[in-house]
């Protein structure tokens, strides 16, 4: 294993100074590049999400701030800069001030071991998945400092709530992991990805069923411990105003915002390099890719394209799903997905030992065959939505047609919206 | 055994209601956004897109108004203050409306004899002092309307006209006359009162801050001081 | 566009101060506090709904007032309230502006003469706008907001955060010849959202 420092540092021809020095000053090199790259993602997220919700609501999300409304994480940026550094007097003002950077940092090392392509990624760990389980654990310390420091009763209570829901839901998300390390025989996440391939069947999604169920498992758990709807519990604003943040402002607070922005990212990028097979082009082998710069190119592209989708489903499940209470929270955890995580990775360590490879074929064609049939019902019940809901929310309908009110005609949209819907119940 | 299935039906139950769930939300990505785009991107003006009988700001039409004061006895706060000169003639010396403390609640327009006193549906009143939002609708002293019985008098005025006249912008300033009415409004059905709202003032008409009337805010910041 | 940043020609190349960069990004990214005291509430989360989307501007708004730019006083203040909203809007972080919303924070409306009620908004904080209606509509608070960014672009903040603005000798924020967005008049549907 080599650092991307070192391979950088070999490549500019810095051998003669010393190896110490040049290593440092690469690694700071490379940091800098991988913030500003994470600091972009997130940024382009929070927009995304606030086009999600507009769409999501039927209504049209920011669409003035650029083309389509692309440059509206710019302006929050620069907005939150400008915006005062608010500290409340009652604060503990070093750990009130101290707090977004474990957050931060937390989440931002962690991209350290992302591997975006075959070989962009700045240090390929041989314990990655160790790695990003742990350094993400990071983010509890920096939210209770946040609610503690805060000295505010709703920041304290978030503060709690997320650190007891981070620290559970670890369990779960590493269970899950780790079915996926059991079959690869290694925590490097170049080297999953290696044992995967590019085709759907060749995923670890549809390895076979005990892996399909627990990408949902890590899937769930990853979303609960990134604090996001529906376990956003931390900052339930019709419970906690805003949770641990509920002091901050400006900066300190964007610091938060763009660490939790950053997470959607992250755990989408793992679920990517765990179950989807990560860079790895269809039809392409590693070894043609890492020969060719345009292959390399595509794997990049390739792994953007599934984290984004993965991170557009998590934004999209934020706009569904209503928030769990307390009680329910930890009942999921503990009751659901805990016993589940084991039974997968349990079922997962038989099916290593017992199934022989021609089984193992049939398993995983017809695992990918169950997944895609799962998805095909999911587009026909989207299409069934559209049909049956219609434009019948539309107010142009009941707008009339010269632009007036016409409420004969919302009576009569609305009945057949009734009448349509009266056979729901029965079918 | 029981408990054992109700714990597998539970989580069944889980993953279809969520995925259906995912449906639904789904299926509005595919749909157009109900969403009405209101300063600039709407098919015609948003006053013309509002329901029939939409109560927005009063405006009252002098020239068919007896001052009888009728409204001002009706309106349960208030915000009509009308004078009326003794002698002959009777002149209306004064009719403000308080927009600012208006409620909308139409009990003036209902008692008027005329119906001169009537809800627009103008609805645009943000101002940045709380002044501008008494509208002195008499600028003239003007005689009374006489009213009689079966005379229809003289024939209204278009909805919203005489308060559009009235209303200065949000600094206390006399609004341009409106331009000619776009050709989109003009093309359109025109309903009756679909008059077309004021232009935006573009580079080449002249810059309303030249009128030494308008008082520019000097301060303009009575947000906080700096910190 | 934005009246204090010039352009070439050709309008590739945009000049503007440090200010007009920083107030374009500010009034594009108000956002406004969740907090409603009466009915205009009602109105005010319409605003925020899909019928007149705020968020199409940047308007979003925030639970918590240390992370919120617009405080609206939608509905009527009474004076057991008064000492809240106060609070609320000391605890917002500067820059912070304030919207009356309705008769109500205007004047005292239609609660004019009841003996808790406040008799307008600017008794207890610094009002920036004020809007008419009981209650107004969701597009008039969308105008409301957007006279607020009209007075964030003449402001520059820089220098007022020093203490250097306001300046007699520094007319920098011209009256603005845009007369807000009550003068905006339809242009016709955009296709794209």
């Amino acid at each position: 294993m080599q650092l991307l420092a070192e391979r950088i540092a070999t490549w500019l021809g810095m051998e003669g100074l010393p190896r110490q020095a040049v290593v440092a000053g690469v690694v700071l090199v490379v940091a800098l590049v991988v913030a500003t790259v994470v600091l972009t993602i997130a940024g382009i997220l929070t927009w995304a999400e606030r086009r999600v919700a507009g769409r999501t609501q039927s209504r049209v999300g920011p669409n003035r701030v650029g083309p389509l409304g692309f440059l509206q994480w710019v302006a929050d940026g620069i907005k939150l800069i400008t915006k005062e550094d608010v500290i409340p007097a009652a604060a503990d003002r070093t750990l009130f001030r101290l707090a977004p950077y474990p957050v931060i940092v937390g989440i931002f090392a962690a991209f350290a071991s992302v591997p975006f392509g075959q070989k962009l990624i700045a240090a390929d760990l041989n314990v990655g998945v160790l790695y990003l389980m742990a350094i993400t654990s990071l983010v509890v310390v920096g939210v209770l400092m946040a609610g503690w420091a805060s000295n505010n009763k709703w920041a304290l209570l978030g503060g709690v709530r997320s650190a007891a829901q981070i620290v559970s839901y670890e369990v779960p998300s590493v269970l899950a992991a780790l079915s996926v390390v059991l079959l690869a025989g290694t925590l490097s996440l170049q080297g999953i990805i290696g044992k995967q391939g590019g085709w759907p069947w060749e995923w670890y999604l549809f390895y076979n069923p005990f892996t399909f169920v627990a990408f949902f498992l890590f899937f769930t758990s990853a979303v609960a411990e990134g604090n996001r709807t529906p376990f956003d519990l931390p900052e339930a604003e019709s419970e906690l105003v805003a949770g641990y943040n509920v002091e901050y402002s400006g900066m300190r607070f964007a610091g938060f915002f763009l660490g939790e922005f950053a997470n959607v990212y992250l755990l989408s990028a793992i679920a990517t390099a765990l179950f989807f097979g990560g860079w790895q082009i269809p039809g392409v082998t590693p070894d043609m890719q890492a020969a060719s710069p345009v292959w390399q190119a595509v794997g990049v592209g390739l792994f953007a394209l599934k984290a984004g989708t993965g991170a557009f489903v998590v934004l999209w499940l934020r706009w569904t799903m209503p928030r769990l209470r307390v009680d329910q929270l930890m009942g999921l955890c503990y009751r659901y997905l805990l016993p589940l995580s084991f039974a997968m990775l349990l079922g997962n360590a038989a099916y290593v030992w017992l199934v022989p490879q021609w089984a193992a074929w049939v398993v995983q064609g017809a695992t990918t065959t169950v997944g895609l049939a799962v998805a095909g019902v999911f587009v026909r019940r989207v299409f069934y939505h559209i049909r049956h809901v219609g434009d019948d929310v539309s107010l142009d309908l009941a707008r009339g047609e010269s632009g007036t009110f016409d409420p004969q005609l919302q009576v009569r949209v609305y009945g057949a919206f009734r009448r349509r819907h009266a056979g729901d119940s029965a079918s | 055994m029981r408990a054992f299935i109700e714990y597998f039906a539970a989580i069944g139950r889980t993953v279809v209601t969520l995925g259906d769930g995912l449906a639904v939300t789904g299926s509005y990505f595919l749909r157009r956004p109900v969403t009405l785009q209101y300063p600039d991107r709407t098919e015609k003006p948003m006053v013309a897109l509002l329901p029939e009988r939409s109560r927005g700001m009063l405006e009252v039409d002098l020239d068919r108004c007896p001052g009888c004061t009728a409204c001002e006895t009706a309106c349960p706060i208030g915000c009509i203050r009308i004078e009326v000169s003794k002698g002959k003639p009777r002149l209306i010396t004064r009719f403000d409306i308080d927009l600012g403390r208006c409620m909308n609640c139409g009990l003036c327009s209902e008692p008027c004899p005329t119906e001169c006193l009537k809800h627009t549906k103008e609805f645009e009143g943000g101002m940045y002092k709380p002044d501008l939002l008494l509208i002195h609708f008499v600028e003239q002293p003007v005689p009374v309307a006489p009213v009689k019985k079966g005379e229809p008098g003289p024939p209204p005025k278009p909805l919203g006209s005489i308060l559009r006249r009235l209303l200065t912008d949000p600094y206390g300033r006399k609004r341009p006359a409106p331009a000619p009415a776009p050709a989109a409004a003009a093309s359109a059905p025109a309903p009756p009162v679909a008059v077309a709202a004021p232009q935006p003032v573009s580079a080449s008409t002249p810059p309303v801050s030249a009128t030494p009337s308008a008082a520019p805010p000097s301060t303009p910041a009575t947000s906080g001081g700096p910190s | 566009m934005d009246p204090y940043i010039e352009r070439s020609p050709d309008g590739a190349v945009a000049i503007g101060t440090l200010d007009s960069l920083l107030n374009l990004a500010r009034k594009n990214s108000e956002w406004y506090l969740l907090f409603a005291t009466a009915c205009c509430g009602i109105e005010l989360m319409q605003t925020g709904g899909p019928r007149t989307d705020a968020d199409r501007f940047g308007f979003v708004f925030r639970p918590t007032p240390r992370q919120a730019d617009t405080i609206i006083l939608a509905g009527t203040i009474t004076y057991k309230m008064a000492s809240r909203v106060r609070l609320l809007y000391e605890q917002m972080a500067e820059p912070r502006y304030v919207i009356s919303m309705g008769s109500c924070a205007n004047t005292g409306g239609p609660f004019y003469d009841s003996y808790p009620v406040v008799k307008g908004g600017d008794l207890i904080l610094p009002v920036d706008v004020y809007v008419a209606g009981c209650p107004p509509r969701p597009e008039a608070l969308i105008e409301a907001l957007m006279l607020v960014q009209d007075k964030m672009a003449r402001e520059p903040w820089l220098r007022k955060a020093r203490g250097r603005w306001p300046d007699p000798k520094d007319p920098w924020p011209q009256p603005s010849a845009v007369l807000g967005s009550c003068a905006a008049a339809a242009k016709g549907p955009t296709p794209k959202g």
